[in-house]
């Protein structure tokens, strides 16, 4: 034992300095913290927690630390592989025992379901793989069979005391003793055994590790067990608080209703006293908001189940169906005693708050349909109102009608040559691993662009896919502003992916020209639905579709997307839905893959809007006929 | 170019709106219909002469839609007359014309619409125009002897680009002429180069118009 410590003690310094050299060299700048999923710009980011579970985070931030400075390690281990002599026995050793601890410590993060676990543990069992070859390989030199035969001699002497700490394990385990203590004990056995057995073939290992695995497996059994029921308790009550918040909007949606009906005005957000058009907006906030809880809570019922069913369809029904009894309700409390001067201001204001909430869920005209009846009994009680209506549908259905046709027609042009997202992100193309460390290049062969299982190490996945993405022309579907002055949309999260949208393109001399088709002004705003969705997704920036380019890639996972997602992504999924995971792939192994696009042009429902550099080569390609 | 295409709608009967239809609330009591030649020459405008023959043709082929509905139902009046839209080489006619001048009263401006084709169907005979502009003009009959812009939207066959007027882009359409008798009203149309769907353009050399209001007079 004295020799075997003397030994590890001698070269304890040079195997600091070079993981540190590494890590320095390689990872300069990042930070310890998952501050961000891996991109196309930075692979090497790890995938963020969406913790769940409590200490989820700090462990996948220790791990990947680890993962990173042994990678350092491996690395250059590799770059020497035809001179074994060269390795450092102390360093093999150190990392070996760390790898069999890090690897013990992914698989508790999967239990905890972190994608980040699945993925650390490909890496580190790519690692360790690695790490035993350079063991044997060391073995087999001169000075490495020396330091065998050694490493025997130790083994065999210490063996009584090993084994005796083997009988004291197996007691503990029998009388059911802490299993948090054994397995520290045990796993602190385990790393010391390692340290030398790594130079060993695997065959030898059990002639000195006697009955440590069966007993090791044992313990991780029962502690897993308990950790289970320990994290699916935790995991229940978070399911359960979202599932109660979204109760609880459910609740508030019916008594700002109850409010209106009774007062004519509502309590609204605190203390604030709102009338009916903003308690109307204020019941699509709460869709909005209890909608962002139903979805982290059916996702949290993901890692529970292991299944990415919707199990919380039936919530996200009833709170719809909630909202569009609401909001025709509020409609027909305020007609009860709204001054007849002001219904046309609430009308149009109305319109413009059910076209934008009708873009943002999975149906289509929904809300508006819910909402028309009311609506038109609002306006019955203004005569000249309804006869406006009438004459400004009239008066503006034909250019609505022109201008769809000529979009439609115009986006079919525009997009001839650009591929589908569906069709880009489900086409096969050779990878280039030429980024991937030293030991795992190999020739690259056609894989899906983008995979939707984590079936690698997220950083090759991202470099991989990034390296063929970025660039490419892609055309989307359904483009949501976040909001009237935000410079960003989103595509919602469909088929594997979702999109950030910079809004780039200048549609101002598109919308004043429809303003004035549709007689709008500073003063009059459109009087039919139709005519207000044109303005309303025309400000917000609402597209039918997008062709751009493809900036950056992100990958994230699913898990954590949709369990750490904030309120405000409520646009990735319309209202009235859930993300749709992959059937028969595990939760935790899912994919979300992000793009960045700027886009080269935009097909709004009336109009189609350009780039400079687009309509540049347009009118370049273009002939011009009488 | 094609040439004159007929309209399918010279088998339509021409009746008053049905009450509840989308016209009828708008479409005041006193609904006139007049059948409208829109003619396009090479040359921006065309002679009073020329006019006249225009409006005599038209004429010729225009039942009388002053009598009553039940005579118009029991009629079958064909709404005849003709538009020719003549592009840099080839002329081209399209039958039936109809001009709205819609009124909303909220103190926005009012509508101009002038269609080829019947808005509350979906039969189409090709090509179809639309020409729609805005004005403060509150009767049709006063449209005489203004001059309004006007968005264009045309298209030639079912399957050929829409062309279109570019955003901040009208066609300058001035009404000369107002016939109270014969409710028939001419226009000038000044020239504009549309832009088509495909990214091509094409070019209007201006043109005349022999127009029939159907008018919101309330």
């Amino acid at each position: 034992m004295f020799h075997f410590c003397k030994f590890i003690v001698v070269i304890k310094s040079p195997r600091r300095i070079i993981p540190t050299l590494c890590t320095t060299l390689l990872f300069f700048g990042s930070s310890t913290e998952s501050i961000a999923n891996p991109t196309g710009k930075d692979p090497s980011q790890p995938l963020k927690t969406h913790g769940t579970i409590d200490g989820a985070e700090t462990l996948a931030n220790e791990l990947h630390q680890t993962y990173l400075e042994e990678l350092g390690v491996v690395t250059q281990m590799f770059e020497k592989r035809n001179d074994p002599a060269s390795f450092s026995a102390p360093q093999i050793s150190k990392s070996a025992a760390r790898l069999w601890k890090a690897r013990r410590d992914a698989k508790h993060l999967e239990l905890m379901s972190e994608p980040i676990g699945a993925d650390l543990t490909r890496k580190l069992f790519l690692l360790a793989v690695q790490i035993d070859q350079f063991g044997l390989a060391y073995s087999r030199t001169p000075h490495g069979s020396q330091m065998v035969n050694k490493l025997i001699t130790r083994l065999r002497r210490d063996s009584p005391q090993f084994q005796k700490f083997l009988k004291q394990a197996a007691a503990s385990l029998q009388n059911g003793r802490d299993p948090e203590v054994f397995t520290k004990q045990m796993e602190a056995k385990g790393m010391q055994m390692r340290e030398s057995l790594v130079f060993f073939r695997p065959l030898e290992h059990k002639k000195y590790l006697y009955n440590f695995e069966a007993l090791l497996s044992a313990g991780d059994v029962n502690q897993r067990k308990l950790r289970r029921t320990r994290y699916f308790a935790q995991a229940n009550d978070r399911v359960k608080n979202e599932i109660a918040s979204a109760a609880a909007a459910k609740e508030e949606i019916k008594r700002i209703c109850e409010e209106i009906k009774q007062t004519g005005s509502a309590t609204l957000d605190g203390d604030a006293k709102g009338d009916g058009t903003q308690a109307f907006a204020n019941v699509c906030n709460l869709w909005a908001r209890a909608s962002a809880n139903l979805t982290r809570a059916n996702t949290i019922e993901w890692t529970i189940t292991n299944k990415t069913d919707n199990a919380k369809i039936n919530e996200v029904a009833g709170l719809k169906k909630a909202t569009l009894i609401a909001l025709p309700d509020i409609i027909n409390a305020m007609g009860e005693k709204i001054a007849l001067a002001q219904i046309p201001k609430v009308y149009t204001k109305l319109l413009r708050q059910i076209s934008e909430v009708d873009r943002r869920t999975t149906g289509r005209n929904e809300v508006f349909q819910a909402c028309s009846s009311a609506l038109n009994e609002l306006v019955q009680k203004n005569p000249p109102l309804a006869k406006d209506i009438e004459a400004y549908a009239r008066a503006t259905a034909e250019p609505l009608r022109w201008r769809q046709k000529f979009a439609n027609q115009q986006a079919d042009y525009l997009s001839s040559q650009q591929a589908t997202a569906e069709a880009l992100l489900s086409s096969r193309a050779p990878t280039d691993t030429g980024n991937r460390p030293n030991f795992a290049r190999r020739p690259g062969r056609e894989t899906l662009m983008i995979s939707k299982a984590l079936n690698e190490p997220a950083d090759w996945m991202i470099d991989e896919s990034a390296k063929r993405l970025i660039g490419r022309a892609i055309k989307e579907d359904r483009v949501n502003g976040l909001g009237p002055n935000s410079k960003t949309a989103v595509i919602p999260f469909t088929n594997g992916h979702y999109a950030n949208v910079a809004l780039t393109l200048s549609p101002e001399k598109e919308i004043a020209d429809l303003k004035v088709a549709l007689l709008v002004d500073d003063e009059h705003d459109a009087l039919s639905i139709a005519g207000m969705d044109a303005i309303s997704s025309a400000e917000m920036q609402d597209y039918v579709s997008i062709g751009g380019t493809i900036q950056q890639v992100h990958l994230e996972a699913l898990l954590t997307r949709f369990i750490a997602f904030p309120d405000a992504a409520i646009t990735l999924v319309p209202l009235g839905g859930l993300p749709q995971g992959t059937a028969n792939l595990a939760p935790i192994e899912q994919t979300c893959w992000r793009l960045d696009i700027v886009p080269q042009w935009a097909h709004h429902r009336y109009f189609t809007i350009q780039s400079g550099n687009a309509k540049l080569s347009e009118r370049k390609a273009a002939q011009t006929s009488n | 170019m094609p040439n004159t295409k007929n309209s399918s709608r010279g088998q339509i009967p021409l009746v008053t709106p049905k009450a509840g239809s989308p016209r009828s609330g708008t479409v005041s009591s006193i609904t006139l219909v007049l059948s409208f030649t829109l003619v396009l020459f090479l040359a921006p405008g065309c002679s009073k002469e020329e006019l006249n023959q225009a409006l005599e043709s038209a004429k010729s082929k225009t039942k009388s839609l002053t009598s009553s509905t039940v005579e118009a139902v029991e009629e079958i009046v064909p709404v005849s007359g003709e538009v020719i839209l003549k592009f840099k080489t080839n002329p081209i006619k399209i039958a039936n014309a109809e001009i709205d001048l819609i009124r909303i009263r909220d103190g926005r401006p009012n509508v101009v619409q002038i269609t080829t084709y019947d808005p509350d169907t979906f039969i189409r005979s090709y090509p179809i125009l639309l020409l729609h502009g805005i004005t403060h003009i509150s009767t049709a009959t006063s449209l005489a002897g203004e001059t309004i812009q006007c968005d264009v939207y045309y298209q030639e066959r079912e399957t050929s680009p829409i062309a279109m007027t570019l955003p901040g882009e009208a066609i300058t359409v001035t009404f000369q002429q107002y016939n109270p008798t014969d409710q028939l009203f001419t226009a000038s149309l000044g020239m504009i180069s549309l832009h088509r769907s495909d990214g091509s353009t094409m070019q209007v050399d201006g043109g005349n118009a022999l127009a029939v209001l159907r008018e919101e007079n309330k």
